[in-house]
């Protein structure tokens, strides 16, 4: 097999060459993938996007393997402390492999995500942008405006930005930040420039933190891009919902599927706070044991919007 | 006084009449100068003329012999256009005659004898004239039959497959001294000026035993020795390289006659932008070649030669398109630089019953990459000897014998702390992710001989070679046999065949990289081939040829070499048509198969079809066409491709090894050049044009980032190029 060609000096001389572009790129999420492995919490998790948004409409099939042994199947495994992980996922009809080296100890990697509102106009060289400061908001930017998601606790982590969705872009700025535009990002021989603009709406980007030994974290981050209506934050997710600042960090809500509701896919029919002490609706046979559903869970396929849909079902806001 | 004397006195009184050649400012000394009252003066060999004492003269310092007036007088020579001139009889006069066309000699290569019976041969003047070599004519090897032919600019494209062997597998010699790569970068230009070439000749397979240490081919390449008469020289300027050359002979102490080469040449792109997206450092390279030709006497001659050349450039390692600028500014800093230095001696000693050649060379390779903390260093210093004798024992009998011997010293140095796979074609050391400081020396030789026998119509050579390499201790004796029956006038049947060995090289034994118990690589091979010349002009052969391989080394940029068995055969047509200086016209068609294992080798090529002509149409016009077409090459498809948690990166999944296949390659060359013949020098200007259709353009694959998705890089389609020569 010959080693990988030296392709490089192609264009050197000024002879033109050419490949025709990829409709998949790394900094969105795309077709159906496993976006991102790790351990979390002594439990083998995956980000596994759908391809449709930040829901499933089939639940992935998972099977998880340590040194080509088979270990077990489905969500919620304990993670032995060490070899080779292997992930067998049939996501959406699709068959994706990954592989991760299991860590002994798996730091824990709290990401917490700054959200900051800024205008970069056309300065979009990475000094340029480093040049302009945003200023700190809770959900979202105005209709005008760019943001910056700052990432914290992922000292000595590399972080890798995508995108879900097709609309917007992300353009990475040092270790720890990143800008996200409604604009698609094109680039030409080194330059950056704005492409398409997409709608307002809530924009989500997945942050992944990764130590090249197995100690990854990530974290979903929506942000209102000149989004109208209130929007709810649930930990790092966005809901759209007109509640003030619920004292309790739970809300039984009734989530219906809705394919106009952009990348969430479900409408909020209903939302109430739910005290401490209140038990709420019994628990969705696809939740996780032991805590409350979170967006995310929808995200990564543990539960499908089928699970979801008329159920009443207490969301955790973290 | 004699008339010998007249002449001789007159023309050291005063030539006043000098006859050249336009455009050499060569003396022409058949010329003749015919007077208006019908006396012809003719002219020396330094093209004066010899006025007879009996001429009227000039008045001026010429003498009395010579013309007195103003006159019309014609200068004539048969081999150049005649010239009538209105002279003063005072002035000194300088008549410059414009050559004819040459005479229409026809060529029959086939006629050739050679000890190898199995091989092809491009000499001057097929260098100089075959269209498509954008002034580089090292880059005809790849038109020969039994070369892979690759996609210009494509990663393969500097690599020489010979029926398909791998690259390593061949030897590339230049004056017989092995050099280390014949092309700069990707072919972008060879190493040697085509000026300074003469021929090139390969070897493909069943040589003769004067040959080692190859298990593919041998290309060896010859350079020109200086014409000991007179000044050449030239600039030349194209739109990748500029360059120069001179000859010139030379008086040395005690009155021996000598004669210097020179040329350098360097690529310009840099000059404009140092730097772009992907480069950081625009890649450059350049080459020089000196030599010094000395002729003691009619039976020896000595060169000494110079050579040396060097390709740089600097880039981010990975893929920057995929990048954002962020990731960008974090890509490793790459820089490339590797170049070698050679110093070649040759002595070729002849008498009525013996012929000697001798080489000895000293080759300095010097090879390295770095960015950051990580680096690769990779410098080998040989001497290499070769000698060839060959006695006439008797009528029909006579004797070649030899050895050669090739002692080598490498030090490499790897400083890293992991693997780069993404610089396996530039930095091995750092693909392979191993720390390396080692320092080893190896002689790899062999000595031969064979007789060779003339029974009538059959010649017959049956030859011993014993190889030995130092670094596995093996010794290998290697039979071979070569035969030779004219069958008729202009009809021949060959038939060679032998066994022959390769050291696997010292970087494949190393303990740290390598696997130190690797033996050599074997192969046997056979060739049988006809030659028939039609009308005595028309020359066709066919050839059959078939090779066995064994032990061959299976090399991956990340995994210590192994050994694969391998076998390879196939049919080479050709055809040639030549009158000298005004026409020529090749063509071949190479069928074949390589396989190494089960799987195709990756230089496998079913068909290779290659047209050449070159036509003189008028005084001063050249023009040229060339076509070729050839099955791609193999590639092993990815089927898949595991998401790797540790690094948020892919890595492929590949398919059955050279299982798929880059579409067929096809390319036109058009070369149009037309000379001016100026007085003292000659200006070549010139034009050529590739054009390769779009479907048959494809250079490599290339992947998204997820390896879902893939697609074929094209090469460039059209390329135009305007060069010019100016040439004493």
């Amino acid at each position: 097999m010959l080693a990988r060609p030296l392709r490089a000096l192609l264009p050197a001389l000024c002879l033109p060459a050419c490949a025709p572009g990829f409709t998949v790129e790394r900094h969105r999420l795309g077709p159906p993938r496993i976006a991102a492995l790790g351990v979390i919490d002594g439990e083998l998790q995956a980000a596994l996007w759908s391809g449709l948004g930040l829901y499933h409409d089939e639940a992935p099939r998972l099977r998880w393997l340590v040194d080509g042994l088979l270990i077990g199947e489905g969500y919620g495994l304990r993670a032995p402390t060490a070899g080779l992980l292997r992930l067998e996922a049939e996501i959406d009809g699709v068959e994706r492999v990954a592989e991760l080296s299991l860590p002994e100890e798996p730091a824990l990697l709290p990401l917490r995500v700054q959200r900051e509102e800024l205008r970069l106009g056309d300065r979009l060289a990475v000094e340029q942008r480093r040049a302009v400061e945003g200023a700190p908001v809770e959900n979202g930017v105005s209709d005008d405006a760019d943001a910056r998601l700052v990432v914290e606790g992922a000292e000595g982590r590399g972080l890798r930005w995508m995108l879900a969705g097709p609309e917007g872009g992300v353009l990475e700025l040092d270790a720890t930040r990143a800008d996200l535009l409604r604009h698609a990002v094109e680039y030409d021989d080194g330059a950056v420039s704005r492409g398409a603009r997409g709608p307002a709406g809530v924009y989500t980007a997945l942050v992944l933190a990764i130590d090249g030994a197995g100690s990854n974290r990530w974290r979903w981050v929506d942000v209102g891009m000149g989004a109208e209506g209130p929007l709810l934050r649930a930990g790092e997710r966005l809901l759209p919902l007109d509640l003030e600042a619920p004292a309790s960090r739970r809300l039984v809500v009734r989530f219906e599927i809705d394919d106009e509701a952009g990348l969430l896919g479900l409408r909020v029919g209903a939302a109430t706070p739910l005290a401490e002490a209140e038990a709420g609706p019994d628990p969705l046979p696809c939740a996780p044991q032991g805590r409350p559903l979170r967006l995310d869970d929808l995200a990564e396929g543990r539960c499908t919007r089928a699970d979801v849909d008329g159920q009443y079902v207490v969301l955790e806001l973290e | 006084m004699s008339l010998a004397l007249l002449l001789c006195a007159a023309a050291l009184a005063a030539p006043a009449v000098v006859v050249r050649e336009r455009g050499t400012n060569d003396p022409v000394p058949g010329a003749e100068l015919v007077l208006p009252d019908g006396r012809v003066v003719p002219v020396d060999a330094r093209g004066a003329a010899l006025w007879p004492a009996a001429a009227p003269g000039p008045s001026g310092p010429s003498g009395p012999s010579g013309p007195s007036g103003p006159m019309r007088i014609e200068v004539r020579s048969a081999a150049h256009e005649p010239q009538s001139i209105d002279w003063d009889g005072q002035e000194p006069l300088r008549v410059y005659l414009v050559p004819l066309p040459g005479v229409a000699e026809i060529v029959v290569e086939a006629r050739r004898d050679s000890p190898s019976v199995s091989r092809q041969i491009i000499d001057r003047e097929r260098i100089e004239k075959t269209p498509g070599t954008f002034d580089d004519p090292l880059r005809l090897l790849q038109a020969l039959p039994g070369v892979a032919s690759t996609p210009e600019y494509a990663p393969t494209a500097g690599l020489l497959s010979v029926r398909g062997a791998q690259p390593t597998e061949s030897q590339v010699l230049l004056d017989g001294i092995e050099i280390p790569f014949l092309y700069h970068f990707q072919q972008y230009g060879s190493v040697v000026h085509g000026r300074l070439l003469d021929e090139i000749a390969l070897y493909p397979s069943a040589r003769s035993a004067a040959w080692g240490d190859a298990v593919g081919g041998v290309a060896a390449v010859t350079t020109r020795q200086a014409d000991p008469r007179k000044v050449h020289g030239g600039v030349n300027l194209n739109a990748i390289t500029a360059g120069a050359y001179v000859q010139a002979p030379a008086t040395l102490p005690g009155g021996q006659r000598a004669a210097f080469s020179a040329s350098a040449r360097r690529s310009f792109a840099d000059l404009g932008e140092s730097s772009n997206d992907q480069y950081t450092l625009w890649p450059v390279f350049w080459d020089y070649l000196t030599r010094a030709d000395l002729r003691p006497s009619a039976d020896v001659r000595w060169s000494l030669m110079g050579v040396g050349a060097g390709d740089r450039y600097g880039r981010y390692v990975g893929d920057t398109a995929a990048l954002d600028p962020i990731q960008r500014l974090d890509a490793p800093d790459f820089r490339f630089d590797r170049g070698f230095h050679g110093l070649i001696l040759n002595r070729a000693a002849a008498s009525a019953d013996a012929a000697h050649l001798s080489s000895a060379g000293f080759v300095h390779d010097r090879w390295s990459g770095a960015f950051a903390d990580t680096s690769q260093l990779r410098v080998e210093d040989s001497v290499q000897v070769r000698h060839v004798s060959t006695l006439s024992l008797t009528d029909r009998l006579s004797l070649g014998l030899g050895g050669d011997a090739r002692a080598a010293t490498v030090q490499r140095t790897a400083v890293l702390d992991q693997a780069w796979s993404e610089l396996a074609g530039e930095a091995p050391l750092l693909a392979r992710g191993v720390a390396v400081d080692e320092r080893r020396s190896g002689v790899v030789g062999g000595i031969w001989a064979e007789p060779r026998l003339q029974l009538g119509p059959l010649r017959l050579q049956p030859g011993l070679r014993l190889q030995g390499d130092s670094d596995s201790g093996a010794l290998s004796p290697e039979p071979r046999l070569a035969t030779v029956l004219r069958t008729a006038e202009d009809q021949q049947l060959r038939f060679a065949a032998g066994r022959t060995s390769q050291a696997p090289g010292l970087d494949a034994t190393s303990p740290v990289t390598g696997a130190p118990g690797l033996g050599l690589i074997r192969a046997d091979q056979a060739a049988l081939g006809y030659d028939l010349a039609i009308a005595g002009r028309w020359e066709l052969g066919a050839e059959l040829w078939g090779t066995r391989v064994i032990d061959a080394l299976d090399e991956d940029p990340a995994e210590v070499a192994d050994v694969v068995d391998g076998r390879a055969g196939g049919v080479e047509l050709t055809s040639r048509y030549r009158l000298r200086e005004r026409f020529f016209t090749w063509a071949s068609l190479a069928l074949g198969r390589s396989f190494r294992g089960d799987a195709p080798a990756d230089f496998d090529q079913p068909y290779a079809l290659n047209l050449v002509a070159s036509w003189d149409f008028a005084p001063g016009w050249n023009a040229g066409l060339r076509y070729r077409r050839s099955s791609g090459l193999p590639l092993t498809p990815v089927q898949g491709a595991v998401y790797d948690g540790d690094t948020d990166g892919y890595r492929p999944i590949y398919g059955p090894e050279n299982s798929d296949r880059l579409p067929d390659y096809q390319k036109v060359d058009l070369h149009l050049e037309r000379g001016f013949a100026l007085r003292r020098w000659t200006l070549v200007v010139y034009g050529e044009a590739w054009w390769v259709p779009a479907q048959n353009n494809a250079m490599y694959t290339v992947y998204s980032y997820d390896y879902t998705q893939s697609a074929t890089v094209a090469g460039p389609g059209f390329v135009p190029l305007l060069g010019a020569r100016a040439e004493l």
